[in-house]
């Protein structure tokens, strides 16, 4: 009796703590409305931190830039380049609240459909989690295949930090065979690993390969199928890399051939598709170095030569490594 | 009595316990009279030119193109499919759906386009897989499942210099549209009762045209089970000029039994699929674009 007795109160204390639907709804509506809101209040743009996955354990960053007037959103990202980024998203209601869903092919729908291989988007909708003025918490709907769990990995996006640049104007585009002064010949990189505090010197020659052309290669990571290509066909080149001694050393200690596509404003030692050399070193270089792309943050060209700043960032958007491109003299 | 006074005394209890339970059990969390996964059209003052496009294409055809995916559209948990670029689509939707597909549809054949049109059609970026990853493994072309609603997918690879991928594409579409026609009427046990136990399966791929033909299928693929041997018959008519089809089906019988039933099928309804191959060879190969 006693036992009956309790459960009952038990059973009922919980009801005492049930959430009316009226308030349900309201947050509903709230998060809705903060969430427009936030879009539209940061022409800056949001940056989603992707962690490529596989053999490119790093965070990517893709800006999305909103057009709240006409549901429009713009994506650049070391990933690779679109001629036309520009794709639809829209804000639904799903079963549990709040879903930002990019309806249109985008990035996102191109790396889902690449799955683990490239990165650990698993579903072009997300349910939106949390909003605050400088944070958006998204999770994508699906974790992957077919009857696995709901809910995918948790971002955090936050506004663009001010001291990112490389989401301007596209620069270097080395498909313009205008731009391969600044390539094709010996250059130095500088980087300081703001993690370990060392620097890194190389010397390095960039030369567009044999695998370029305007239509799908091969050694496309997207060309798998249609659902994922949505970036134009990559632009891939050989990188002698060789690490030096100093600064100003003219010697190389080691020589290893990576191959760099061109992602926005960036170079990317990218995951490459089908059986090649390429695909060998590829995947050494992040676990040797850490990072998997150099986004150009400042772009200063002068004659024959360009002076590019560089950085790669972590998943809270600060410079993992930073440093300068130059053409050896 | 002691043990009856106990019984009331819960009785009364549980009575009044669960009446109070009852109140709180009437608090749900479900509205009904919002459909979460209903298709919200968007406020004009949110059109962009694609958005126009359609609009004027349900306004003409009836039909609503759908080039952004909701949680309605994607409602099947084993499913993937992936929208298509946003140029893409704009283009898509202007040639293949408009000029290609619709127009000379309503033109030519208005009556079965009024009564035998999709009302939604969805295109895709890539195709309809069943699995989420890079594999192509049962993909397939478009979707038909329901006769309201046709699917096409590969608009990621549209090239409007590319007249052969062109044509072959609205050929397809005519292909998955036959599907939709067999759900909604379907072919029957005669149809089915020509080539009964003699498909292939799993094992088309393995086959070759001339075996195909001389199987009794207008192409491999054709063999790999009724109701593709339905959509591929459609397919060859629409695909190939009326002499070409007639010299193939004189070689067989059976090809020459489904060929019959497929043109008496769809004259009944309204459309002599030789003069839909005509129209199809002719708005891509034809006119300007």
């Amino acid at each position: 009796m006693l036992a009956v007795l309790l459960f009952a109160l038990v059973s009922c204390e919980k009801d005492e703590m049930q959430i009316k639907k009226e308030d349900i709804f309201a947050s509903v509506d709230k998060k809705e409305l903060d969430l427009k809101e936030a879009l539209g209040a940061t022409p800056e743009g949001w940056v989603m931190m992707v962690k490529g996955t596989a053999s490119r354990n790093a965070y990517f960053p893709i800006i999305m830039k909103f057009d709240t007037a006409k549901n429009l959103v713009s994506m650049v990202s070391p990933f690779g380049i679109q001629a036309n980024n520009k794709s639809t998203y829209l804000i639904n209601r799903g079963a549990s609240g709040v879903v930002l869903n990019f309806s249109g092919g985008s990035a996102i729908s191109a790396l889902m459909r690449r799955g683990a291989y490239l990165s650990d988007i698993t579903d072009y909708q997300f349910n939106v989690l949390d909003v605050k003025s400088d944070t958006l918490t998204i999770q994508g709907i699906r974790s992957g295949p077919s009857y696995a769990k709901e809910g995918g990995v948790i971002y955090k996006l936050f506004k663009k930090p001010v001291t990112w640049n490389w989401d301007g104007p596209l620069e270097l585009d080395f498909r313009q065979t205008t731009n391969h002064v600044y390539i094709n010949k010996w250059s130095r990189v500088n980087l300081k690993n703001h993690l370990s505090g060392d620097s890194l010197f190389v010397l390095l020659n960039i030369n567009p390969n044999s695998y370029n052309q305007a239509s799908w290669s091969v050694t496309d990571a997207f060309l798998s199928d249609a659902s994922s290509r949505v970036f134009d066909p990559h632009f891939l080149m050989n990188g002698t890399w060789m690490e030096a001694a100093t600064s100003s050393a003219t010697a190389g200690l080691n020589t290893t051939v990576y191959g760099f596509t061109q992602g926005y404003n960036s170079l990317t030692v990218f995951q490459t598709w089908g059986s090649n050399t390429l695909n060998v070193n590829n995947p050494l270089f992040n676990t040797k170095y850490g990072f998997s792309y150099l986004v150009y943050n400042k772009v200063t060209k002068s004659g024959n030569n360009a002076l590019i700043e560089l950085e790669a960032y972590d998943k809270q958007g600060k410079p993992i490594v930073s440093g300068v491109y130059t053409v050896y003299p | 009595m002691k043990m009856y006074i106990k019984l009331f005394l819960s009785m009364t209890m549980l009575a009044f316990l669960s009446q109070s339970c009852e109140k709180s059990e009437e608090i749900t969390t479900i509205d009904e009279s919002i459909d979460y996964f209903d298709i919200v059209d968007k406020p004009k003052d949110k059109w962009n030119e694609l958005d126009y496009l359609c609009d004027s294409i349900y306004k003409a055809y009836g039909t609503k193109v759908i080039y952004e995916f909701t949680p309605k559209i994607i409602r099947n948990g084993n499913a993937f499919y992936y929208p298509a670029t946003y140029d893409k689509s704009l283009a898509y939707t202007r040639l293949m759906v408009d000029k290609f597909w619709l127009k000379p549809l309503k033109d030519n054949f208005p009556e079965y386009h009024s009564k035998e049109t999709p009302r939604e059609y969805i295109i895709m970026g890539g195709y309809y897989h069943n699995t989420p990853v890079a594999t192509n493994q049962g993909s397939g072309a478009g979707f038909n499942g329901q006769f309201y609603r046709l699917g096409m997918g590969g608009i990621n690879n549209f090239d409007k210099q590319n007249k052969a991928n062109l044509h072959d594409h609205l050929v397809i579409l005519w292909h998955e549209h036959a599907h939709n026609q067999d759900v909604k009427y379907g072919r029957g046990p005669l149809f089915d009762n020509i080539s009964v136990g003699t498909y292939y399966k799993e094992q088309w791929s393995t086959k070759t045209l001339a075996q195909a033909n001389s199987d009794g299928f207008f192409r491999n693929y054709g063999g790999f089970a009724p109701e593709e041997d339905f959509a591929t018959t459609v397919e060859h008519i629409t695909r190939f000029p009326e002499n070409t089809v007639t010299t193939l089906i004189n070689t067989n019988d059976k090809l020459k039994t489904k060929y019959n039933f497929v043109m008496k099928f769809y004259q009944d309804k309204g459309l002599n699929l030789h003069r839909l191959q005509v129209l199809c060879d002719s708005v891509v190969y034809k006119t300007n674009y």
